[in-house]
């Protein structure tokens, strides 16, 4: 009796396992298949689309993409939106959950709703005018501007979140730290952002992704090609060499390797970071 | 600004107290913010809807309901209308379903668990962007993987332009992004199953449910929480969503697989006619807004039936 629940339930994991390993074939064939082909000569792509041996290997697609692409400037140009944008988001918004807090008064209250229910605004709604917005600041075509879109688009989000971490903190942290004669100024700095960090991380996880995955922003606020962010140089690579795969496949590797990287070594912070921002919120 | 008004006014008035001061200091920055860069936008895109506004010229008129009548006399206007339901009635059930799924069966798998979610989430690190090359190519009628192994297979009769014709487009467009974005939602259906407390499982294990019970009288019920927020969630996120099918489809073949977020891009930024845009972009504010509250309110109504 009891054997036969243990081979059940050994039976039961099996069968889960199985199940999900054929999803994962499902989700990493079109990885493999960008990924081996980024190494292939064009003519080889349709004859062999999912096996690569060493005589057809190359690094001439990844070498010749890395070259039209710009890749190293468009790569800091990206590295700079991202870390101008987080920069923004982070201090502003925990300023403002924590501004929210202190003062712990009906009409901060009101504001904190007003902050929250801006979530459900989809980016459309204010397109057209920030870019003529941007226009008249001097701030198209400028890093700042996209961090900027950026940060007030956060903002909801961020406030919501410290928001939510912060409340949970007892109040007689700050009583006593007020007695002990620390400014708010300080107490926000050495006692609040530590004991946030969890919240931090998980806002640039989720956020700072977005920022460097985004194309929609980039797309209406540069023109310049020069400021371009690695996206929106894949997006322009790509669209104007649709049918030379081996490039194509070559520009995404390069494109999507620092992200990816970052992931996978990462892994566990991350996939903590999605779950822990659902459960709180 | 404290200490003017008590020189002003000595004894007379209380002194504000210091937390207010501070509060107003700490939340100004993100006030002014969201203000300029969110709120103004916003309620610009309601006022130049009705006028004639180019983007550019300081000059404009008061054009009355004449934008949204074109935007909604437009050929195209049915398609838009029809794609936006059948992604939010078909592409947010059956997301939530397989994300809830998904999560279930990831849940008391044992070692390799983790493995699965990193590659469930793995399409989004990698971007919409290269997401959609990849499916744009997969759905490649002529030199295509997908092609490779039907006729591998022996199946070259299945073999279709799936994105090149309006029967297929909008069921492939939606493969695309259940396959980009499932990953997510079963995290976040991950962290709603990690509160539930054990006990309960094995209570019921102890009473000798099967696996069905289980799910529809103890987990979902548990998770009814993550379940409210991932269809509000994903219900904005699909009207919203703008980089996948601008890469992959473009909206294309013709009007096809048109969705609110895509047209107000193209007429805005494209055909150059700014009032259609924003008329657009407002009608998706509101669909999304209406959609989000009815959501909220039926499934908030549904949580405590539960």
């Amino acid at each position: 009796m009891k054997w036969n629940q243990k081979s059940k339930r050994t039976l039961r994991i099996l069968i889960k396992n199985g199940f999900m390993m054929l999803i994962m074939i499902f989700y990493l064939l079109p990885f493999w298949y960008v990924v081996n082909n980024a190494f292939k000569e064009k003519s080889y792509i349709s004859l062999t689309p999912f096996t690569i041996t060493p005589e057809i290997f190359t690094l001439e697609n990844i070498h010749s993409a890395f070259e039209k692409m710009d890749y190293l400037s468009t790569f800091l140009n990206s590295f700079m939106v991202l870390i101008l944008s987080c920069s923004i988001f982070i201090i502003v918004g925990s300023m403002a959950a924590y501004g929210i807090y202190i003062a712990n008064h009906k009409g901060f209250q009101m504001l904190y709703v007003m902050f929250v229910s801006l979530i459900a605004f989809p980016f459309q709604a204010a397109m057209v005018p920030l870019v003529s917005l941007l226009r008249t600041l001097h701030l198209s075509d400028h890093f700042l501007g996209l961090a900027l879109i950026y940060s007030a688009m956060f903002m909801p989000f961020v406030v919501f979140l410290y928001s939510g971490f912060i409340r949970s903190l007892p109040r007689e942290l700050m009583e006593s730290a007020r007695i002990d004669g620390g400014s708010y100024f300080k107490i926000y700095v050495y006692i609040y952002m530590p004991l946030l960090k969890t919240v931090t991380g998980i806002i640039l996880v989720l956020r700072g992704v977005y920022v460097w995955n985004d194309l929609q922003v980039p797309l209406i606020v540069i023109n310049d090609s020069t400021k371009q962010t690695l996206q929106q140089r894949l997006y322009v690579f790509a669209q104007s060499r649709i049918g030379n795969f081996d490039l194509v496949f070559a520009g995404a590797l390069l494109v999507c390797l620092p992200m990816v990287m970052l992931f996978l070594l990462m892994q566990k912070s991350f996939i903590k970071g999605v779950m822990a921002g659902s459960v709180k919120g | 600004m404290l200490k003017e008004s008590q020189k002003i006014v000595p004894m007379k008035r209380k002194p504000i107290n210091p937390k207010y001061v501070n509060g107003v200091l700490f939340t100004l920055p993100a006030i002014i913010l969201v203000t300029v860069f969110l709120i103004v936008p916003i309620l610009l895109s309601f006022r130049y809807s009705v006028t004639n506004w180019n983007g550019i010229s300081p000059e404009y008129h008061f054009v009355g309901m004449e934008n949204y009548r074109s935007v909604i006399q437009s050929p195209e206007f049915k398609t838009l209308f029809f794609n936006t339901f059948y992604l939010i009635i078909l592409y947010v059930p059956v997301l939530n379903v397989m994300a809830i799924f998904f999560a279930v069966t990831i849940y008391d798998i044992g070692r390799f668990a983790n493995f699965y979610k990193v590659v469930l989430f793995l399409p989004n690190i990698v971007s919409m962007v290269v997401v959609g090359f990849i499916w744009r190519t997969i759905y490649n009628p002529s030199t295509g993987p997908l092609v490779y192994i039907l006729e591998k297979i022996g199946q070259e009769g299945w073999i279709q332009d799936w994105i090149g014709q309006k029967q297929t487009v909008m069921p492939a467009l939606s493969i695309a992004i259940i396959w980009f974005a499932v990953g997510f939602y079963v995290l976040i259906y991950l962290g709603g199953l990690s509160t539930v407390p054990e006990e309960l499982y094995e209570a019921a294990a102890v009473d000798g449910i099967n696996w069905w019970q289980k799910l529809f009288y103890i987990t979902l019920p548990l998770i009814a929480q993550s379940i409210t927020i991932n269809v509000i969630v994903s219900t904005i996120a699909i009207l919203t969503l703008f980089d996948l099918p601008y890469v992959l489809t473009q909206g294309g073949p013709g009007y096809a697989s048109q969705t609110m977020a895509l047209m107000s891009y193209q007429y805005a930024f494209k055909a150059m006619s700014q009032g259609k845009g924003m008329a657009m972009a407002v009608m998706l504010t509101l669909v999304t807004v209406i959609f989000a509250i009815a959501e909220l309110f039926f499934l908030n109504k549904k949580e405590i039936d539960l």
